[in-house]
Protein backbone atom coordinates (compact mmCIF):
# COMPACT_ATOMS: atom_id res chain seq x y z
CA UNK A 1 0.00 0.00 0.00
CA UNK A 2 2.80 2.39 0.94
CA UNK A 3 4.58 1.52 -2.27
CA UNK A 4 1.44 2.27 -4.25
CA UNK A 5 0.99 5.59 -2.43
CA UNK A 6 4.59 6.43 -3.12
CA UNK A 7 4.13 5.70 -6.82
CA UNK A 8 0.91 7.69 -6.92
CA UNK A 9 2.65 10.62 -5.27
CA UNK A 10 5.46 10.25 -7.79
CA UNK A 11 3.02 10.31 -10.68
CA UNK A 12 1.27 13.31 -9.19
CA UNK A 13 4.57 15.17 -8.92
CA UNK A 14 5.37 14.24 -12.53
CA UNK A 15 2.00 15.54 -13.69
CA UNK A 16 2.41 18.78 -11.78
CA UNK A 17 5.89 19.33 -13.17
CA UNK A 18 4.66 18.49 -16.67
CA UNK A 19 1.82 21.00 -16.31
CA UNK A 20 4.28 23.72 -15.21
CA UNK A 21 6.55 22.90 -18.16
CA UNK A 22 3.57 23.19 -20.54
CA UNK A 23 2.77 26.64 -19.17
CA UNK A 24 6.40 27.73 -19.49
CA UNK A 25 6.50 26.46 -23.08
CA UNK A 26 3.31 28.30 -24.01
CA UNK A 27 4.79 31.51 -22.59
CA UNK A 28 7.99 30.91 -24.54
CA UNK A 29 6.06 30.30 -27.73
CA UNK A 30 4.30 33.65 -27.31
CA UNK A 31 7.60 35.12 -28.47
CA UNK A 32 7.58 33.17 -31.71
CA UNK A 33 8.03 29.67 -33.03
CA UNK A 34 11.03 27.53 -32.27
CA UNK A 35 12.40 24.06 -31.77
CA UNK A 36 13.08 22.27 -28.50
CA UNK A 37 16.59 23.73 -27.89
CA UNK A 38 15.47 27.26 -28.80
CA UNK A 39 12.45 27.11 -26.50
CA UNK A 40 14.53 25.73 -23.66
CA UNK A 41 16.93 28.66 -23.97
CA UNK A 42 14.00 31.07 -23.93
CA UNK A 43 12.50 29.47 -20.85
CA UNK A 44 15.61 29.21 -18.71
CA UNK A 45 18.04 31.67 -20.31
CA UNK A 46 20.53 28.89 -20.79
CA UNK A 47 21.66 26.93 -23.79
CA UNK A 48 20.86 23.28 -24.15
CA UNK A 49 24.34 22.81 -22.80
CA UNK A 50 23.38 25.05 -19.88
CA UNK A 51 26.18 27.48 -20.41
CA UNK A 52 25.80 31.05 -19.22
CA UNK A 53 23.04 31.73 -16.71
CA UNK A 54 23.00 28.67 -14.52
CA UNK A 55 24.64 25.33 -14.26
CA UNK A 56 23.03 22.51 -16.17
CA UNK A 57 21.34 19.88 -14.01
CA UNK A 58 20.78 16.22 -14.61
CA UNK A 59 17.26 15.70 -15.91
CA UNK A 60 16.40 19.39 -16.25
CA UNK A 61 15.22 18.74 -19.85
CA UNK A 62 13.32 15.59 -18.97
CA UNK A 63 9.93 17.30 -19.28
CA UNK A 64 10.75 19.43 -22.33
CA UNK A 65 9.72 16.98 -25.05
CA UNK A 66 6.90 15.26 -23.15
CA UNK A 67 5.40 18.72 -22.57
CA UNK A 68 5.87 19.77 -26.19
CA UNK A 69 4.28 16.59 -27.52
CA UNK A 70 1.51 16.82 -24.96
CA UNK A 71 0.67 20.35 -26.12
CA UNK A 72 0.77 19.17 -29.71
CA UNK A 73 -1.54 16.21 -29.10
CA UNK A 74 -4.00 18.50 -27.31
CA UNK A 75 -3.99 20.67 -30.44
CA UNK A 76 -2.69 23.79 -28.67
CA UNK A 77 0.51 23.97 -30.70
CA UNK A 78 1.58 22.72 -34.13
CA UNK A 79 4.90 21.22 -35.20
CA UNK A 80 6.57 21.22 -38.58
CA UNK A 81 10.05 20.58 -39.87
CA UNK A 82 11.62 23.87 -40.98
CA UNK A 83 15.13 24.52 -42.21
CA UNK A 84 17.33 26.35 -39.68
CA UNK A 85 20.13 28.84 -40.30
CA UNK A 86 22.40 25.95 -41.21
CA UNK A 87 19.88 24.73 -43.79
CA UNK A 88 19.23 21.56 -41.81
CA UNK A 89 15.55 20.95 -40.96
CA UNK A 90 14.61 21.12 -37.28
CA UNK A 91 11.26 20.37 -35.73
CA UNK A 92 9.75 23.73 -34.92
CA UNK A 93 6.69 24.50 -32.80
CA UNK A 94 4.23 27.36 -32.95
CA UNK A 95 0.96 28.22 -31.26
CA UNK A 96 -2.11 27.38 -33.29
CA UNK A 97 -3.58 24.49 -35.22
CA UNK A 98 -2.29 25.06 -38.74
CA UNK A 99 1.41 24.67 -39.65
CA UNK A 100 2.87 27.45 -41.79
CA UNK B 1 -42.78 2.96 -60.32
CA UNK B 2 -42.48 6.14 -58.28
CA UNK B 3 -39.10 7.36 -57.15
CA UNK B 4 -38.53 9.09 -53.83
CA UNK B 5 -36.09 11.69 -55.16
CA UNK B 6 -35.39 13.29 -51.79
CA UNK B 7 -34.59 9.90 -50.26
CA UNK B 8 -32.50 8.99 -53.29
CA UNK B 9 -30.50 12.23 -53.10
CA UNK B 10 -29.97 11.79 -49.36
CA UNK B 11 -28.92 8.19 -49.88
CA UNK B 12 -26.51 8.93 -52.71
CA UNK B 13 -25.20 12.09 -51.04
CA UNK B 14 -24.83 10.37 -47.69
CA UNK B 15 -23.04 7.40 -49.20
CA UNK B 16 -20.70 9.64 -51.17
CA UNK B 17 -19.96 11.80 -48.12
CA UNK B 18 -19.22 8.71 -46.06
CA UNK B 19 -16.72 7.47 -48.63
CA UNK B 20 -15.02 10.85 -48.98
CA UNK B 21 -14.67 11.26 -45.20
CA UNK B 22 -13.45 7.70 -44.93
CA UNK B 23 -10.78 8.17 -47.59
CA UNK B 24 -9.60 11.37 -45.91
CA UNK B 25 -9.46 9.68 -42.50
CA UNK B 26 -7.71 6.61 -43.84
CA UNK B 27 -5.13 8.87 -45.50
CA UNK B 28 -4.59 10.72 -42.21
CA UNK B 29 -4.17 7.48 -40.34
CA UNK B 30 -1.90 5.89 -42.92
CA UNK B 31 0.49 8.87 -42.71
CA UNK B 32 1.48 7.71 -39.22
CA UNK B 33 1.76 4.01 -39.95
CA UNK B 34 4.24 3.72 -42.80
CA UNK B 35 7.93 4.49 -42.86
CA UNK B 36 8.75 8.04 -41.84
CA UNK B 37 10.20 9.70 -44.90
CA UNK B 38 11.82 12.55 -43.07
CA UNK B 39 10.67 16.17 -42.92
CA UNK B 40 9.50 16.31 -46.53
CA UNK B 41 6.74 18.44 -48.07
CA UNK B 42 4.10 16.06 -46.81
CA UNK B 43 4.97 17.12 -43.27
CA UNK B 44 5.11 20.79 -44.05
CA UNK B 45 8.85 21.01 -43.75
CA UNK B 46 11.93 21.21 -45.88
CA UNK B 47 12.17 18.91 -48.87
CA UNK B 48 15.03 16.82 -47.56
CA UNK B 49 15.44 14.52 -44.58
CA UNK B 50 17.57 15.30 -41.52
CA UNK B 51 21.07 15.67 -42.85
CA UNK B 52 24.40 15.49 -41.14
CA UNK B 53 25.05 14.03 -37.72
CA UNK B 54 21.42 14.20 -36.63
CA UNK B 55 20.45 11.83 -39.38
CA UNK B 56 23.33 9.57 -38.50
CA UNK B 57 22.57 9.68 -34.78
CA UNK B 58 18.90 9.00 -35.48
CA UNK B 59 19.93 5.79 -37.18
CA UNK B 60 22.42 3.83 -35.20
CA UNK B 61 25.95 4.60 -34.15
CA UNK B 62 27.41 7.67 -35.77
CA UNK B 63 30.72 7.85 -37.53
CA UNK B 64 32.49 8.71 -34.28
CA UNK B 65 31.26 5.67 -32.50
CA UNK B 66 28.45 7.40 -30.60
CA UNK B 67 27.20 4.09 -29.31
CA UNK B 68 25.92 5.64 -26.10
CA UNK B 69 23.62 7.97 -28.07
CA UNK B 70 22.36 5.16 -30.26
CA UNK B 71 21.79 2.97 -27.23
CA UNK B 72 19.93 5.81 -25.47
CA UNK B 73 17.72 6.44 -28.50
CA UNK B 74 17.10 2.71 -28.94
CA UNK B 75 16.00 2.38 -25.32
CA UNK B 76 13.80 5.47 -25.58
CA UNK B 77 12.26 4.27 -28.86
CA UNK B 78 11.52 0.84 -27.43
CA UNK B 79 9.31 2.47 -24.78
CA UNK B 80 7.46 4.68 -27.23
CA UNK B 81 5.15 2.02 -28.65
CA UNK B 82 3.91 4.50 -31.23
CA UNK B 83 3.15 3.90 -34.90
CA UNK B 84 6.34 3.53 -36.92
CA UNK B 85 6.31 6.96 -38.55
CA UNK B 86 5.71 8.76 -35.25
CA UNK B 87 8.40 6.78 -33.46
CA UNK B 88 10.90 7.57 -36.22
CA UNK B 89 10.01 11.26 -36.08
CA UNK B 90 10.40 11.45 -32.29
CA UNK B 91 13.74 9.68 -32.59
CA UNK B 92 14.91 12.12 -35.28
CA UNK B 93 13.81 15.11 -33.20
CA UNK B 94 15.68 13.93 -30.11
CA UNK B 95 18.74 13.11 -32.19
CA UNK B 96 18.58 16.65 -33.52
CA UNK B 97 18.29 17.98 -29.96
CA UNK B 98 21.26 15.90 -28.81
CA UNK B 99 23.34 17.11 -31.73
CA UNK B 100 22.61 20.72 -30.77
CA UNK B 101 23.28 20.05 -27.12
CA UNK B 102 26.54 18.18 -27.73
CA UNK B 103 27.81 20.83 -30.15
CA UNK B 104 27.17 23.55 -27.55
CA UNK B 105 28.93 21.60 -24.84
CA UNK B 106 31.90 20.90 -27.08
CA UNK B 107 32.06 24.62 -27.86
CA UNK B 108 32.26 25.20 -24.09
CA UNK B 109 35.30 23.00 -23.87
CA UNK B 110 33.80 19.61 -23.02
CA UNK B 111 35.43 16.72 -24.73
CA UNK B 112 33.18 14.55 -26.89
CA UNK B 113 32.52 11.80 -24.36
CA UNK B 114 31.74 14.19 -21.51
CA UNK B 115 29.50 16.26 -23.75
CA UNK B 116 27.51 13.17 -24.74
CA UNK B 117 27.21 12.04 -21.12
CA UNK B 118 26.08 15.51 -20.04
CA UNK B 119 23.57 15.91 -22.88
CA UNK B 120 22.02 12.50 -22.24
CA UNK B 121 21.88 13.07 -18.51
CA UNK B 122 19.89 16.26 -18.94
CA UNK B 123 17.15 14.43 -20.85
CA UNK B 124 16.75 11.98 -17.97
CA UNK B 125 16.48 8.19 -18.12
CA UNK B 126 15.76 6.97 -21.65
CA UNK B 127 12.96 4.61 -20.66
CA UNK B 128 11.20 7.27 -18.60
CA UNK B 129 11.51 9.80 -21.42
CA UNK B 130 10.03 7.27 -23.85
CA UNK B 131 7.12 6.55 -21.50
CA UNK B 132 6.43 10.26 -20.96
CA UNK B 133 6.43 11.01 -24.67
CA UNK B 134 4.21 8.02 -25.32
CA UNK B 135 1.74 9.25 -22.70
CA UNK B 136 1.82 12.68 -24.31
CA UNK B 137 1.02 11.24 -27.73
CA UNK B 138 -1.60 8.75 -26.64
CA UNK B 139 -4.02 11.25 -25.16
CA UNK B 140 -7.67 10.52 -24.49
CA UNK B 141 -8.62 13.10 -27.10
CA UNK B 142 -6.63 11.26 -29.75
CA UNK B 143 -8.10 7.95 -28.61
CA UNK B 144 -11.60 9.31 -29.10
CA UNK B 145 -10.61 10.72 -32.49
CA UNK B 146 -9.16 7.32 -33.37
CA UNK B 147 -12.29 5.44 -32.35
CA UNK B 148 -14.53 7.88 -34.23
CA UNK B 149 -12.31 7.74 -37.29
CA UNK B 150 -12.21 3.97 -36.98
CA UNK B 151 -16.00 3.77 -37.13
CA UNK B 152 -16.05 5.83 -40.32
CA UNK B 153 -13.17 3.82 -41.77
CA UNK B 154 -15.01 0.60 -40.90
CA UNK B 155 -17.97 1.81 -42.93
CA UNK B 156 -15.80 2.62 -45.92
CA UNK B 157 -13.79 -0.58 -45.49
CA UNK B 158 -16.99 -2.59 -45.45
CA UNK B 159 -18.11 -1.00 -48.72
CA UNK B 160 -14.76 -1.69 -50.36
CA UNK B 161 -14.66 -5.21 -48.93
CA UNK B 162 -18.23 -5.79 -50.06
CA UNK B 163 -17.28 -4.91 -53.63
CA UNK B 164 -14.12 -7.00 -53.41
CA UNK B 165 -16.12 -9.88 -51.98
CA UNK B 166 -18.63 -9.59 -54.80
CA UNK B 167 -15.83 -9.78 -57.35
CA UNK B 168 -14.29 -12.74 -55.49
CA UNK B 169 -17.58 -14.62 -55.18
CA UNK B 170 -18.59 -13.91 -58.75
CA UNK B 171 -15.18 -14.98 -60.05
CA UNK B 172 -15.26 -18.12 -57.91
CA UNK B 173 -18.65 -19.12 -59.28
CA UNK B 174 -17.47 -18.53 -62.83
CA UNK B 175 -14.44 -20.74 -62.17
CA UNK B 176 -16.64 -23.39 -60.55
CA UNK B 177 -19.05 -23.30 -63.49
CA UNK B 178 -16.17 -23.77 -65.91
CA UNK B 179 -14.75 -26.52 -63.71
CA UNK B 180 -18.15 -28.20 -63.54
CA UNK B 181 -18.36 -28.20 -67.32
CA UNK B 182 -14.96 -29.83 -67.61
CA UNK B 183 -15.60 -32.39 -64.85
CA UNK B 184 -19.00 -33.18 -66.34
CA UNK B 185 -17.31 -34.36 -69.50
CA UNK B 186 -15.44 -36.89 -67.39
CA UNK B 187 -18.55 -38.06 -65.56
CA UNK B 188 -17.86 -36.08 -62.38
CA UNK B 189 -20.62 -33.45 -62.24
CA UNK B 190 -20.68 -30.75 -59.55
CA UNK B 191 -23.86 -30.31 -57.46
CA UNK B 192 -26.85 -29.12 -59.52
CA UNK B 193 -27.53 -25.46 -58.72
CA UNK B 194 -30.56 -25.20 -60.97
CA UNK B 195 -32.89 -26.74 -58.37
CA UNK B 196 -34.60 -24.46 -55.85
CA UNK B 197 -32.56 -25.92 -53.00
CA UNK B 198 -29.33 -25.75 -54.96
CA UNK B 199 -29.85 -22.16 -55.96
CA UNK B 200 -30.78 -21.23 -52.37
CA UNK B 201 -27.51 -22.73 -51.14
CA UNK B 202 -25.55 -20.97 -53.87
CA UNK B 203 -27.21 -17.63 -53.12
CA UNK B 204 -26.48 -17.95 -49.40
CA UNK B 205 -22.85 -18.88 -50.05
CA UNK B 206 -22.54 -15.96 -52.45
CA UNK B 207 -23.91 -13.50 -49.90
CA UNK B 208 -21.86 -14.89 -47.02
CA UNK B 209 -18.62 -14.71 -49.02
CA UNK B 210 -19.36 -11.06 -49.80
CA UNK B 211 -20.15 -10.28 -46.17
CA UNK B 212 -17.07 -12.13 -44.90
CA UNK B 213 -14.76 -10.08 -47.13
CA UNK B 214 -16.70 -6.94 -46.18
CA UNK B 215 -16.26 -7.73 -42.47
CA UNK B 216 -12.53 -8.30 -42.93
CA UNK B 217 -12.25 -5.01 -44.83
CA UNK B 218 -14.21 -3.12 -42.19
CA UNK B 219 -12.07 -4.33 -39.30
CA UNK B 220 -8.83 -3.85 -41.20
CA UNK B 221 -9.64 -0.25 -42.14
CA UNK B 222 -10.83 0.47 -38.62
CA UNK B 223 -7.64 -0.90 -37.06
CA UNK B 224 -5.25 0.97 -39.29
CA UNK B 225 -7.11 4.26 -39.24
CA UNK B 226 -7.73 4.30 -35.50
CA UNK B 227 -4.12 3.28 -34.78
CA UNK B 228 -2.84 6.11 -36.94
CA UNK B 229 -5.20 8.71 -35.51
CA UNK B 230 -4.81 7.66 -31.87
CA UNK B 231 -1.03 7.08 -32.19
CA UNK B 232 -1.30 3.54 -30.91
CA UNK B 233 0.27 0.40 -32.24
CA UNK B 234 -1.64 -1.67 -34.75
CA UNK B 235 -1.66 -4.76 -32.55
CA UNK B 236 -3.13 -2.94 -29.57
CA UNK B 237 -5.95 -1.53 -31.68
CA UNK B 238 -6.46 -4.84 -33.50
CA UNK B 239 -7.61 -6.54 -30.32
CA UNK B 240 -10.28 -3.91 -29.68
CA UNK B 241 -11.57 -3.80 -33.24
CA UNK B 242 -11.50 -7.58 -33.66
CA UNK B 243 -13.66 -7.88 -30.55
CA UNK B 244 -16.02 -5.20 -31.87
CA UNK B 245 -16.08 -6.92 -35.27
CA UNK B 246 -16.94 -10.26 -33.71
CA UNK B 247 -19.81 -8.66 -31.79
CA UNK B 248 -21.24 -6.74 -34.73
CA UNK B 249 -20.68 -9.26 -37.50
CA UNK B 250 -21.30 -12.21 -35.19
CA UNK B 251 -24.69 -10.74 -34.34
CA UNK B 252 -25.35 -10.09 -38.02
CA UNK B 253 -24.35 -13.63 -38.97
CA UNK B 254 -26.29 -15.33 -36.19
CA UNK B 255 -29.42 -13.22 -35.90
CA UNK B 256 -29.41 -10.45 -38.48
CA UNK B 257 -29.76 -12.31 -41.76
CA UNK B 258 -33.04 -14.11 -42.25
CA UNK B 259 -33.97 -16.27 -45.16
CA UNK B 260 -33.51 -19.75 -46.52
CA UNK B 261 -30.75 -21.60 -44.71
CA UNK B 262 -28.71 -24.74 -45.26
CA UNK B 263 -25.75 -26.33 -43.53
CA UNK B 264 -23.21 -24.99 -46.08
CA UNK B 265 -24.74 -21.51 -45.78
CA UNK B 266 -24.71 -21.70 -41.98
CA UNK B 267 -21.06 -22.78 -42.01
CA UNK B 268 -20.22 -19.88 -44.33
CA UNK B 269 -22.16 -17.44 -42.12
CA UNK B 270 -20.22 -18.56 -39.06
CA UNK B 271 -17.02 -17.74 -40.95
CA UNK B 272 -18.03 -14.05 -41.09
CA UNK B 273 -16.92 -13.19 -37.52
CA UNK B 274 -13.76 -15.26 -38.10
CA UNK B 275 -13.07 -13.15 -41.19
CA UNK B 276 -13.46 -10.05 -39.02
CA UNK B 277 -10.77 -11.38 -36.65
CA UNK B 278 -8.49 -12.25 -39.54
CA UNK B 279 -8.98 -8.76 -41.01
CA UNK B 280 -7.69 -7.27 -37.76
CA UNK B 281 -4.59 -9.39 -37.37
CA UNK B 282 -3.43 -11.03 -40.60
CA UNK B 283 -0.69 -8.94 -42.23
CA UNK B 284 -2.12 -5.84 -40.58
CA UNK B 285 1.24 -4.08 -40.97
CA UNK B 286 0.84 -3.99 -44.74
CA UNK B 287 -0.22 -0.52 -45.94
CA UNK B 288 -3.70 -0.05 -47.32
CA UNK B 289 -4.01 0.46 -51.07
CA UNK B 290 -4.39 4.07 -52.06
CA UNK B 291 -7.94 4.95 -53.11
CA UNK B 292 -8.18 8.13 -55.14
CA UNK B 293 -11.06 10.51 -55.74
CA UNK B 294 -12.26 8.92 -59.01
CA UNK B 295 -12.03 5.47 -57.53
CA UNK B 296 -14.26 6.68 -54.68
CA UNK B 297 -16.81 8.04 -57.13
CA UNK B 298 -16.78 4.78 -59.09
CA UNK B 299 -17.22 2.83 -55.87
CA UNK B 300 -20.10 5.04 -54.78
CA UNK B 301 -21.88 4.52 -58.09
CA UNK B 302 -21.17 0.78 -58.07
CA UNK B 303 -22.55 0.39 -54.55
CA UNK B 304 -25.48 2.73 -54.56
CA UNK B 305 -27.00 2.07 -57.97
CA UNK B 306 -27.53 -1.68 -57.53
CA UNK B 307 -29.07 -1.09 -54.10
CA UNK B 308 -31.52 1.42 -55.54
CA UNK B 309 -32.40 -0.87 -58.42
CA UNK B 310 -32.80 -3.88 -56.16
CA UNK B 311 -34.99 -1.91 -53.78
CA UNK B 312 -37.17 -0.91 -56.70
CA UNK B 313 -37.44 -4.50 -57.83
CA UNK B 314 -39.10 -5.51 -54.55
CA UNK B 315 -39.09 -8.75 -52.62
CA UNK B 316 -40.14 -12.18 -53.73
CA UNK B 317 -42.12 -14.81 -51.89
CA UNK B 318 -40.76 -18.15 -50.87
CA UNK B 319 -43.82 -20.31 -50.17
CA UNK B 320 -45.79 -21.87 -52.94
CA UNK B 321 -48.84 -24.05 -53.07
CA UNK B 322 -48.52 -27.10 -55.19
CA UNK B 323 -50.36 -27.30 -58.49
CA UNK B 324 -52.20 -30.46 -59.24
CA UNK B 325 -51.48 -32.56 -62.19
CA UNK B 326 -54.47 -32.49 -64.48
CA UNK B 327 -55.03 -36.26 -64.62
CA UNK B 328 -55.06 -38.20 -61.38
CA UNK B 329 -56.98 -40.61 -59.17
CA UNK B 330 -57.40 -40.16 -55.44
CA UNK B 331 -55.33 -43.24 -54.80
CA UNK B 332 -52.41 -41.46 -56.47
CA UNK B 333 -52.17 -39.22 -53.42
CA UNK B 334 -51.34 -42.31 -51.31
CA UNK B 335 -53.29 -40.82 -48.43
CA UNK B 336 -54.26 -44.25 -47.11
CA UNK B 337 -50.66 -44.37 -45.92
CA UNK B 338 -51.70 -41.69 -43.41
CA UNK B 339 -55.04 -43.19 -42.38
CA UNK B 340 -58.08 -44.69 -44.11
CA UNK B 341 -60.85 -42.31 -45.10
CA UNK B 342 -63.53 -41.91 -42.46
CA UNK B 343 -66.68 -43.98 -43.18
CA UNK B 344 -69.45 -41.83 -44.63
CA UNK B 345 -71.81 -43.07 -41.91
CA UNK B 346 -69.87 -41.14 -39.28
CA UNK B 347 -69.81 -37.92 -41.30
CA UNK B 348 -72.78 -35.59 -41.89
CA UNK B 349 -74.82 -36.53 -44.95
CA UNK B 350 -74.82 -34.20 -47.95
CA UNK B 351 -72.20 -32.02 -46.32
CA UNK B 352 -68.60 -31.71 -47.33
CA UNK B 353 -65.39 -30.86 -45.64
CA UNK B 354 -63.56 -27.73 -46.76
CA UNK B 355 -59.79 -27.57 -46.32
CA UNK B 356 -59.44 -23.87 -45.81
CA UNK B 357 -56.39 -22.03 -44.72
CA UNK B 358 -53.80 -19.53 -45.73
CA UNK B 359 -50.10 -18.80 -45.82
CA UNK B 360 -48.64 -15.72 -44.16
CA UNK B 361 -45.96 -14.73 -46.64
CA UNK B 362 -44.20 -12.40 -44.21
CA UNK B 363 -43.64 -15.02 -41.53
CA UNK B 364 -44.11 -18.20 -43.57
CA UNK B 365 -46.73 -19.58 -41.16
CA UNK B 366 -49.29 -21.93 -42.66
CA UNK B 367 -52.71 -21.73 -41.02
CA UNK B 368 -55.39 -24.35 -41.34
CA UNK B 369 -59.00 -23.25 -41.07
CA UNK B 370 -61.25 -26.16 -41.93
CA UNK B 371 -64.97 -26.60 -41.57
CA UNK B 372 -67.96 -28.58 -42.78
CA UNK B 373 -70.53 -26.95 -45.00
CA UNK B 374 -73.72 -27.77 -46.77
CA UNK B 375 -73.75 -28.03 -50.52
CA UNK B 376 -75.16 -24.87 -52.02
CA UNK B 377 -75.87 -23.50 -55.43
CA UNK B 378 -72.96 -22.40 -57.62
CA UNK B 379 -71.63 -18.86 -57.13
CA UNK B 380 -72.74 -18.71 -53.51
CA UNK B 381 -70.56 -19.15 -50.47
CA UNK B 382 -71.10 -22.35 -48.48
CA UNK B 383 -72.45 -21.86 -44.99
CA UNK B 384 -70.32 -23.50 -42.29
CA UNK B 385 -72.13 -25.93 -40.05
CA UNK B 386 -71.81 -26.06 -36.27
CA UNK B 387 -69.20 -28.63 -35.33
CA UNK B 388 -70.78 -29.81 -32.10
CA UNK B 389 -73.17 -32.40 -33.60
CA UNK B 390 -70.61 -33.53 -36.18
CA UNK B 391 -67.86 -34.23 -33.69
CA UNK B 392 -69.99 -36.37 -31.41
CA UNK B 393 -68.61 -39.36 -33.32
CA UNK B 394 -65.04 -38.18 -33.15
CA UNK B 395 -62.38 -37.46 -30.58
CA UNK B 396 -58.73 -36.47 -30.63
CA UNK B 397 -59.16 -34.40 -33.79
CA UNK B 398 -55.76 -33.30 -35.04
CA UNK B 399 -53.82 -32.15 -38.10
CA UNK B 400 -50.93 -34.33 -39.19
CA UNK B 401 -48.15 -32.88 -41.37
CA UNK B 402 -46.52 -35.51 -43.55
CA UNK B 403 -43.56 -35.21 -45.88
CA UNK B 404 -44.76 -35.12 -49.46
CA UNK B 405 -43.24 -35.50 -52.88
CA UNK B 406 -44.27 -32.53 -54.95
CA UNK B 407 -42.73 -31.73 -58.28
CA UNK B 408 -44.14 -28.73 -60.08
CA UNK B 409 -42.09 -29.16 -63.21
CA UNK B 410 -44.02 -29.92 -66.42
CA UNK B 411 -44.69 -33.57 -67.02
CA UNK B 412 -44.04 -34.58 -63.44
CA UNK B 413 -46.22 -37.01 -61.57
CA UNK B 414 -49.10 -36.40 -59.20
CA UNK B 415 -48.00 -35.02 -55.82
CA UNK B 416 -48.34 -37.60 -53.07
CA UNK B 417 -47.51 -38.40 -49.49
CA UNK B 418 -43.94 -39.66 -49.11
CA UNK B 419 -44.52 -43.25 -48.07
CA UNK B 420 -40.91 -43.72 -47.01
CA UNK B 421 -41.88 -42.06 -43.72
CA UNK B 422 -43.94 -44.08 -41.27
CA UNK B 423 -45.13 -41.14 -39.18
CA UNK B 424 -45.95 -37.46 -39.57
CA UNK B 425 -43.16 -35.02 -38.90
CA UNK B 426 -45.44 -32.65 -37.05
CA UNK B 427 -48.80 -33.11 -35.34
CA UNK B 428 -50.94 -30.29 -33.98
CA UNK B 429 -54.24 -30.74 -32.15
CA UNK B 430 -57.13 -29.08 -33.90
CA UNK B 431 -58.42 -26.05 -32.06
CA UNK B 432 -62.17 -26.53 -32.19
CA UNK B 433 -64.27 -23.40 -32.66
CA UNK B 434 -68.02 -23.21 -33.20
CA UNK B 435 -67.83 -24.00 -36.89
CA UNK B 436 -64.17 -24.53 -37.73
CA UNK B 437 -61.07 -26.54 -36.90
CA UNK B 438 -57.93 -24.48 -36.77
CA UNK B 439 -54.18 -24.90 -36.37
CA UNK B 440 -51.08 -22.94 -37.26
CA UNK B 441 -48.00 -24.67 -38.65
CA UNK B 442 -44.56 -23.06 -38.73
CA UNK B 443 -42.84 -25.16 -41.36
CA UNK B 444 -40.53 -22.22 -42.03
CA UNK B 445 -38.87 -22.96 -38.68
CA UNK B 446 -38.20 -26.62 -39.49
CA UNK B 447 -35.01 -27.59 -41.32
CA UNK B 448 -36.49 -30.46 -43.32
CA UNK B 449 -40.17 -29.64 -43.83
CA UNK B 450 -39.84 -28.38 -47.42
CA UNK B 451 -42.80 -30.21 -49.03
CA UNK B 452 -45.70 -31.04 -46.76
CA UNK B 453 -49.18 -32.51 -46.75
CA UNK B 454 -51.52 -31.61 -43.90
CA UNK B 455 -54.21 -34.22 -43.24
CA UNK B 456 -57.00 -33.85 -40.66
CA UNK B 457 -57.49 -37.06 -38.69
CA UNK B 458 -59.57 -38.15 -35.74
CA UNK B 459 -60.30 -41.25 -33.74
CA UNK B 460 -63.64 -42.78 -34.64
CA UNK B 461 -66.21 -44.68 -32.51
CA UNK B 462 -64.37 -47.96 -33.19
CA UNK B 463 -61.16 -46.59 -31.68
CA UNK B 464 -59.32 -46.42 -34.98
CA UNK B 465 -57.87 -43.26 -36.49
CA UNK B 466 -59.32 -42.03 -39.77
CA UNK B 467 -58.67 -39.10 -42.01
CA UNK B 468 -61.51 -36.62 -42.32
CA UNK B 469 -60.51 -35.35 -45.76
CA UNK B 470 -57.65 -35.27 -48.25
CA UNK B 471 -56.14 -32.17 -46.64
CA UNK B 472 -53.89 -29.73 -48.43
CA UNK B 473 -50.29 -29.64 -49.48
CA UNK B 474 -47.57 -27.15 -50.32
CA UNK B 475 -43.91 -26.25 -50.09
CA UNK B 476 -42.23 -24.05 -47.51
CA UNK B 477 -38.54 -23.31 -47.36
CA UNK B 478 -36.84 -22.66 -44.05
CA UNK B 479 -37.05 -18.96 -43.27
CA UNK B 480 -35.07 -17.70 -40.33
CA UNK B 481 -31.72 -16.75 -38.98
CA UNK B 482 -28.67 -18.95 -38.54
CA UNK B 483 -29.55 -19.14 -34.85
CA UNK B 484 -33.07 -20.32 -35.75
CA UNK B 485 -31.51 -22.98 -37.97
CA UNK B 486 -29.11 -24.18 -35.28
CA UNK B 487 -31.84 -24.36 -32.65
CA UNK B 488 -34.55 -25.76 -34.97
CA UNK B 489 -36.22 -28.92 -33.60
CA UNK B 490 -35.22 -31.01 -36.61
Amino acid sequence: MNLWRGRARGRGADMAELARERERLLNALENGPGGGPVLFRRMYGVSTAGRPASRPQQGDQAYLYPALHSLESSWRITASWLPGDDGVPHRSYRIGLRPR
Amino acid sequence: MTVDWLGLILYVGGGGALLIVTIWLVGRGEAHLGDWRGPGPGRGGAPQGPAGPAGQIAGSAGPRGDLAIAAYLDRMTSELRLPAADAAEVRAELADHLEDSIASLEADGFDREDAIREALGRLGPAAELGRQIRAAHQSTRRLLAGVGGGVFAAGGGFVLGYLGGFALAFGSFLVLAALGGILGRFGLPLPDLSTSEGSAVANSLFLNIILAVGAAGAVRYAVRTSAGLSRRTLRSMATFWAAAGVLVFGWLALFGMRGQQSWPAVAAALCIPLAAIAGGFVRIERPMPHVGRWAAIAIAVAVILPVVLLAAAGASSFTTTAAYATQFQESDFRLDHVAPMAPAAWLPADDFYIDGGDTDYSSGAVTVDAHFATSVAPDTSPTPLPLGPILTNWRDVRFEAWHAIIDLSPGSGVPHVDTSFSSPFLVLPAVVHDDSLQAEFHFERLRDARTWWIVPTATGPDGNRYRLSDGRQGMTAFNGSVWDWLTAPQ
